[in-house]
């Protein structure tokens, strides 16, 4: 008959071997939701005006990236030296960032800020790490755009960031993802209000990213793109915001 | 050696005086609310809780942190984006924020009065997000703040408030133009408010700005 020893032992392995197996389950568990960029993709700005501004950092080179912070030091290294953590217990879960904007032919034409907060509905059973997400968007002689989305990072958490971040050694690869998740019912964000040659235009957008590496300090070379699905202008007057 | 009365009354009429003189307020009436609306309001210090502040150098502030990037391209040298903690009432960081701005090619350091366009977006926690819209002005910022500060070579000290907004709407007010969550359906005006009480000569700013939104 085992001792209690062996009892407790073979206890605590079995947990941890179930610990391991629902971890390892939902780690390779197909959630619909991450196979969304081959699915919402191809038909993005179908018969509307597609607008694509592009937003990039470098390990090697300066980017357009301004700066970015979030609670804490981790997972994306602040920048520049000496920004403010939101280290706050209210706004610990935020992400702040400023950056350029480049046009389809990379030039530098407009300036914009991105406000993350952690999204209450996200759930490991269901494989979302979602935040709410504003841009806020200054194309200096052309307008200003306030956009909203949901976005999803359970894939860029658990195959990239995640992994990189436990075992001490950089990501490298090129790995292109739809982030935007909603919250229009085909996936597309929303133009919440839009100013000057955008003024009264109606239209969808939604927010990719490439991946090319990420470090376990947490700086990356990445490229986004903010795409703007617009119909045409129905009234030719603007507001006077930017 | 012991001052007399008289001097401490001239002392302190001269401390009343430059206190006076100190103070320019420039609150619009439009700053108050009107019957039936109701003040939501949320608070920033500068730089207390500057997250992040750039721009070109065009309009004559500084920049939080000092080696932050600067908006030095041609496209965008007009442009100005400051990060901010949002308090409540009590101080509580509560939430966080983004202004941006775009001025006009006149400097608000070199010319009187300046009005450029402001776009505020605000990420309140657990609660939702608020987009604003103003037309704001410098009400003399250059003129009796930072090029005194430059002619002299010494900090500025007042207390002087200003509503910057005014527009663009009729009575003087910004725009509330949208919200997410708890605030999705959000309309009506606002202003912004704010303090100086320190200008300093590489530009940065104490500052104590208030949000005051109007709704029905």
């Amino acid at each position: 008959m085992p001792s209690t020893f062996i009892r407790v032992l073979v206890a605590i392995g079995g947990f941890i071997v179930g610990v391991l197996l629902v971890l390892s389950g939902f780690y390779l568990y197909p959630f619909p939701h991450v196979s969304r960029t081959a699915r919402v993709m191809p038909d993005f700005g179908a018969g509307k005006d597609v607008e694509v501004y592009a937003l990039d950092g470098h390990l090697d080179r300066p980017g357009t990236t301004v700066s970015i912070t979030q609670g804490s030091e981790t997972p994306f290294a602040p920048q520049p030296s000496g920004v403010q953590l939101l280290s706050e217990p209210a706004i610990h879960g935020g992400l702040a960032l400023i950056t350029r904007l480049r046009d389809e032919r990379g030039e530098i034409v407009g300036i914009a800020t991105e406000l993350e907060s952690v999204h209450e509905d996200s759930r490991l059973l269901t494989g979302k790490l979602m935040t709410h997400t504003t841009w806020t968007v200054v194309l200096p002689g052309h307008g200003g755009l306030f956009l909203y989305q949901v976005e999803d990072n359970w894939w860029l958490a658990t195959r990239i960031v995640g992994p990189a971040l436990l075992t001490g050694r950089p990501w490298r690869g090129q790995w292109r993802n739809l982030n935007t998740l909603g919250p229009l019912p085909n996936g597309h964000g929303r133009i919440v209000a839009a100013t000057g040659d955008y003024a009264e235009r109606r239209g969808t957008f939604v927010e990719t990213a490439e991946m090319r590496e990420f470090t376990p300090t947490g700086k990356m070379d990445f490229t986004m793109e903010l795409r703007l699905a617009l119909e045409p202008s129905m009234d030719p007057n603007s507001t006077s915001a930017p | 050696m012991r001052d007399s009365p008289t001097q401490l009354f001239a002392a302190t009429l001269l401390t009343l005086w430059t206190s006076v003189a100190s103070s320019q307020d420039q609150l619009a009436e439009y700053s108050n609310p009107e019957p039936g609306e109701k003040v939501l309001a949320f608070y920033s210090k500068m730089p207390e809780q500057a997250v992040a502040v750039t721009h070109s150098g065009h309009v004559g502030l500084g920049f939080f942190p000092a080696d932050i990037p600067k908006f030095t391209e041609p496209g965008i040298r007009t442009g100005l984006i400051a990060n901010l903690k949002l308090a409540d009432a009590n101080g509580q960081v509560i939430g966080f924020a983004s202004e941006l701005e775009l001025f006009p090619y006149a400097s608000p350091a070199d010319a009187d009065d300046v009005r450029w366009n402001t776009g505020w977006a605000l990420a309140i926690a657990g609660r939702g997000m608020i987009f604003l819209e103003q037309i704001e002005h410098s009400g003399g910022l250059g003129p009796k703040v930072i090029q005194p500060t430059r002619a002299s070579g010494k900090d500025w000290v007042g207390d002087w408030k200003i509503t910057t907004t005014v527009g663009p709407l009729p009575n003087g007010r910004g725009r509330i133009i949208g919200g997410t969550g708890e605030f999705a359906g959000i309309g009506g005006s606002f202003v912004e408010l704010d303090r100086l009480t320190r200008f300093t000569v590489d530009g940065n700013m104490d500052v104590e700005l208030e949000l005051r939104l109007f709704t029905k």
